[in-house]
Parts: C-alpha cells; structure tokens; sequence
C-alpha cells in the first residue's frame, strides 16, 4: 500500500513547465505533454527540471493544445472522447485564425490525433462549396488565368453539373 | 533545338534536346550534371567543348547563346574534361577562363567542312566520321518517335514564366537554383525588393559566392510605412549538388528558417525547355518546390505579417503542402474537383493521379484492369462518377453512346505515346481514348455503330 502511494507522489511530482512564445507558462503533468511527440523528446533528452521554451507556439494556442492534450491523457471511454472532440473542434473552428494556429501548432508539436482531427474538420469546411464560396471564407486570391480556368473547366467541369 | 554531344574519350554519344537559345554555361551544367548522375559530381567549368576535337569553343562570355556561336539543331559537339578545373564545389563561374574566340563563326556548312576535312585525315578519323554519319540518319528517324513534345501538367508553369524572365542572366549552378526559389517566392505571394513586377532586381547574378535577394509583399510597397517595413531576406549557397535557402527578417529577434536541398536533379531540369518535362521530372519539380516553399517561403510569410501588423496571410495558403494534401485526402472526389478551381495552387495539388487513383478505389469499388490504354485516375474517376449519376437517374439505357467511339475513329493517332502523359489537355471530349472500351464494359445491350445518337456530356 505504502509503495503505492509513493508512485502516485512520484507521478505528481513528474511535472513540465512549457514556456510559449509570448512567455506565458503552462505547468502539465509530464504524461500530458508527452503527447507531443516533440516535446517528448526534447524531455527525454534535455530532462523536465527545466522550463522548455515553444518558441513558435502562442499562449492562447498552447492552453487550448494542452486542455486536449490533457483530456486525451486519461484514457476515457471512446464515445465520451468523440463527443469531447467535436465539442472543441466546434469551439476552435468559430475562429479561422485560431482554428489554423491551431493546426499549425499540432503540426509543429508532432501531436499525430490532433492534427487528423483538425485535419477532418477541415475537410468538412470544404465539402459541398463552389470554388468561389471557399476563395470568400478562407479569403484566398483567384490567380488563375482565363486560359486556365477554360482548362479546368474541361477537366473538372463534371464536378458542376446538378446532381 | 537537338543536338548530339559525343565524349572524346569514350566516344560515346549522347543527345539532348535544349531550349533555344540555349546560352553555352546551360549546356556545359547539362552535360555535367547528366555525367554526375553516374560519376561523382563534376564542374560545368572542367568540360571542354569542340565541334572539331581541335580548338575549343569559347565564346566571350559564358551566356553566350549556342546560335550565336553557329551551332543548330542536329549539330554534333566533342567534349572532355580539362583536369585541373574538375573539383570545384561552389559550381559558380569565379575561375572562367577567359580564351580568345576559337575561329568558329560559324554555320552549318562550315561545320560540314571540318567534319570533311577529318575524313580526309588519318585513317582512324575516318571510321569516326562514318560513326557520325549512321548517328545523322538515325537522329531523323527519331524525331518523330523521341521527341514528341508531351504537355506537361500546371506543374512547372510558374517556373516556366520565370525562367522566360530572366533567361540569359542566370550564372552558374546557383543562378538557376536562385531563379527556381524567386519563382516559389513570387509563387507564395513575395515581391522582390527593388525588382520590377516578376524580375528579380539587377545585379543580382555578379554577386560570387553567396548570393542575397530581399523580398518584401506587395501591400507593403507605397504605404507610408514602407521605410521602415521588415523585408525577408533570403541568402543563397551552394556545396556541392546540395544548396542552402537561409529565410529570415532585417530586425532582430524573429528566428532563421533553412532550407538544405539536393538539386543534383533539378539543375537539368532547369536547362531543358520547360514544356517537355514528364511526369518522373515534375515530382523532382514538386519536392523543390514543395520544400522552398514549407522550409522558407511560409514561415517567413506569416513572419513578415506578423513584425509588420498585417492580418495574418489566408488560412488556407499557409498551411504546409503536407496539411494540404492530408485535407485533400479526406475529401470526396467531387469536392476534390471542386477545390481543385480555386486557385493555381489547388488545381495543382488536386492534379495528382495517386490522390484521384485513391479516391476512385474508395468510392467507386476495385476496378479490373485490362491494361492496354493507360489512363489518368482522374478522367476515369470522371467518368465513373457521371455514369454513376445517369444510373442513378434511370437515364443510362435510354440514351446509347457511340459519339466517343466517332471521335477516336476520326482521330488519327500521330506516333509516338502522346496519349500516356497528356495532362492537361485531357477533358471529358474528344481525347478520352480508352473510353469505348470501358463503356462496353456497362453497356450489355449497346451496339455502337446503329445509335448514334448523340450522347455528350
């Protein structure tokens, strides 16, 4: 019983403080942080006792990461992940800006789930839109010239036809 | 223009088929990097040139274009390697030798003469020259199978129109490899700093050693804040066949991104004329670009907007190429399509066969292959998808479909493989070969010759 209790001391103790780009700072749990796949490494190599800086992450992105990383550290039931995840992928896709720090920032961190699941979300932002709805929400310039556009009208003209 | 370069040594004969003009350090880059591909790497500047194995071809300066120097097309060209100038890692022009103009001023015919005069010569140059002769006739018989131009997908078009630009002023290995990345640059949304609209400024290409390019947006030229705008500053260097892009911002604090690539085989590509690239040469385009643009170009994008308060540059761009094409993946095919118009860069993406041949198992089940007439996964997606959608309407059998089968019979087949390869021109017309037979495939009670009704999409 003794022992036991001195693991979970020891696992409480195992604490890594993140430092983002703007200097916030986020102590976790070293198990919640080890979902990044690059900070697992910068700890296996440079060890938890001091600060590790994520110099391309900001604040307000690094708190949103680690709440998932943190509810995804728990081991829970999966449909209770499900509906958490899409919970906070509502959330994160309100704001476009947010929504793609955030997955530039999975991408950087290596957090493999996180950036599938952006990943999907995103998809779904594309699907059943023109090309001119999708140039207006992401904001995206037309750079295309007549001649190509008369190219790809043959090419992917069948995708306009109604169904 | 195609012409033959045959190894004094070795006798070995080599054709190539160059842009025209093609400026005489293109040439020499060509040959080297066509040798290193099987020896170790070799400097453009150790191969020596000669139409009569004599006196060697040097003309004023190195961009000196080979018409300029009376070769043309079908000509036969000797090289070997000058020993003293073979290691030369930085492959830039700082040791060109400068010789007087070898007495060639040459035209056809007076290629001719030299080649008549060799066989007037010893014995042994005689046999070479009937050598040369049999390599003449089987150069003609050739040009129509070898060199059918084949139309290349929107791949290397923005390079094409950069290169146009600046053709003649690249120097060196470098100067071609600095000319690809401006062209990811100005792909990416940069503008040169003191360049007009495309160009790069001038005086770039005199620089030895490395070279710097500063970039700037274009919402940042003419504001009042232009002064004291950040611009991105890019510096260039070259060992060996591997180049190094440093990426970074003229104020403090914002970090360097860096890109290393091996351009051991881009550089040919770079010097053959950009409409006859296959589809092996666009992915060694494509990982080029795709690493300039995700190790440099988009990081220093939203940098730049960032020290410079502008709105951060559109979500959906900056993404790197590799978050774009796990989106695209996971995308229907019809929405593929449809993205695939948004803009230069996604009808790029979406141009890759391997993403429509994964759409196609998904949706539309295995398929059998017979082989024979090769196809794009795209179009048979296309058209799986639209007889899908007549089944669904009931309308298949209603109407027969024998107008591709009158295309193809009218449409002569002009040698060559140009079916394999043609991209781009590929609609859902006339040029869909393989279609009869896919089309027997469905149609159980179709004979093709009696309707002809007109069946289009």
């Amino acid at each position: 019983m003794a022992t036991i209790i001195t693991k979970e001391q020891q696992e409480k103790e195992k604490m890594v403080t993140l430092v983002s780009s703007d200097s916030e700072k986020f102590v976790v749990e070293q198990k919640v942080a080890e979902k990044s796949h690059v900070i697992k490494m910068v700890m296996n190599c440079c060890g938890i006792e001091s600060p590790i800086p994520v110099r391309r992450v900001k604040g307000d992105i690094l708190k949103s990461i680690l709440e998932y990383c943190e509810k995804h550290s728990k081991g829970e039931a999966q449909e209770v992940m499900e509906k958490w995840d899409k919970e906070y992928m509502d959330k994160a896709e309100k704001d476009l800006v947010f929504f793609h720090d955030l997955m530039l920032a999975s991408h950087f961190l290596h957090i493999q789930e996180l950036v599938d699941l952006i990943a999907v979300t995103f998809a779904g932002m594309l699907k059943m839109k023109s090309p001119e709805e999708i140039r207006q929400k992401f904001n995206i310039n037309n750079d295309l010239t007549k001649e190509q556009e008369e190219h790809i009208m043959t090419t992917f003209g069948w995708a306009f036809q109604p169904i | 223009m195609k012409i033959r370069i045959r190894s004094e040594e070795t006798k070995e004969t080599m054709r190539f088929e160059i842009p025209d003009p093609c400026s005489f350090s293109d040439l020499k880059t060509l040959i080297a990097s066509k040798l290193s591909s099987s020896s170790n790497g070799l400097a453009p500047q150790s191969i020596r040139l000669t139409l009569n194995r004599k006196d060697e071809l040097s003309p004023d300066s190195p961009s000196a274009t080979l018409r300029s120097l009376g070769i043309t097309s079908g000509d036969l060209i000797f090289f070997s390697f000058d020993p003293s100038l073979v290691l030369d890692p930085m492959g830039i022009d700082s040791n060109e030798k400068v010789v007087p103009v070898a007495p060639i001023s040459g035209s056809v015919e007076e290629l001719l003469g030299s080649e008549k005069k060799l066989e007037e010569g010893t014995s042994s140059q005689g046999e070479t020259l009937d050598v040369d002769v049999e390599d003449g006739s089987e150069l003609s018989e050739e040009d129509v199978e070898t060199f059918v131009i084949e139309k290349s997908s929107s791949v290397p078009c923005f390079l094409k129109r950069v290169f146009d630009l600046e053709k003649g002023v690249a120097k060196g290995n470098l100067g071609l490899v600095v000319i690809a990345v401006h062209a990811v640059f100005l792909e990416s949304g940069f503008v040169a700093l003191d360049g007009s609209g495309l160009k790069l400024p001038g005086g770039w290409a005199t620089a030895v050693g490395t070279i710097s390019v500063s970039y700037t947006l274009p919402e940042l030229i003419g504001s009042d804040a232009e002064k004291d705008a950040k611009v991105a500053v890019l510096k260039f260097s070259l060992m060996g066949t591997y180049v190094s892009i440093y990426g970074f911002l003229n104020v403090g604090g914002s970090g360097v991104h860096r890109a290393c690539l091996d351009v051991s085989k881009l550089l040919p590509l770079l010097c053959l004329p950009m409409d006859s690239i296959g589809e092996m040469e666009e992915e060694v385009v494509f990982k080029f670009w795709k690493g300039v643009k995700d190790g440099v170009s988009l990081p220093l994008l939203i940098d730049i907007c960032d020290k410079n308060g502008l709105p951060p540059p559109p979500c959906l761009a900056c993404l790197p190429t590799d978050l774009k094409i796990r989106i695209l993946e996971l995308l229907p095919g019809v929405d593929l399509a449809r993205v695939g118009c948004v803009n230069s860069e996604m009808r790029y993406l979406t141009s890759n066969d391997e993403l429509w041949r994964k759409k196609f198992l998904e949706e539309l089940g295995p398929v059998n292959e017979n082989g024979g007439v090769v196809a794009r996964w795209r179009d048979k997606y296309a058209m799986h998808w639209l007889r899908m959608k007549e089944i669904k309407r009931g309308r298949l059998f209603l109407r027969p479909h024998s107008s591709f089968r009158r295309y193809i019979r009218f449409r002569p087949f002009t040698g060559g493989r140009p079916y394999l390869n043609d991209v781009d021109d590929f609609g859902l017309g006339p040029r869909s070969g393989f279609l009869p037979r896919r089309r027997r495939n469905i149609s159980l009670h179709c004979d093709f010759d009696q309707h002809d009704a007109g069946f289009r999409y």
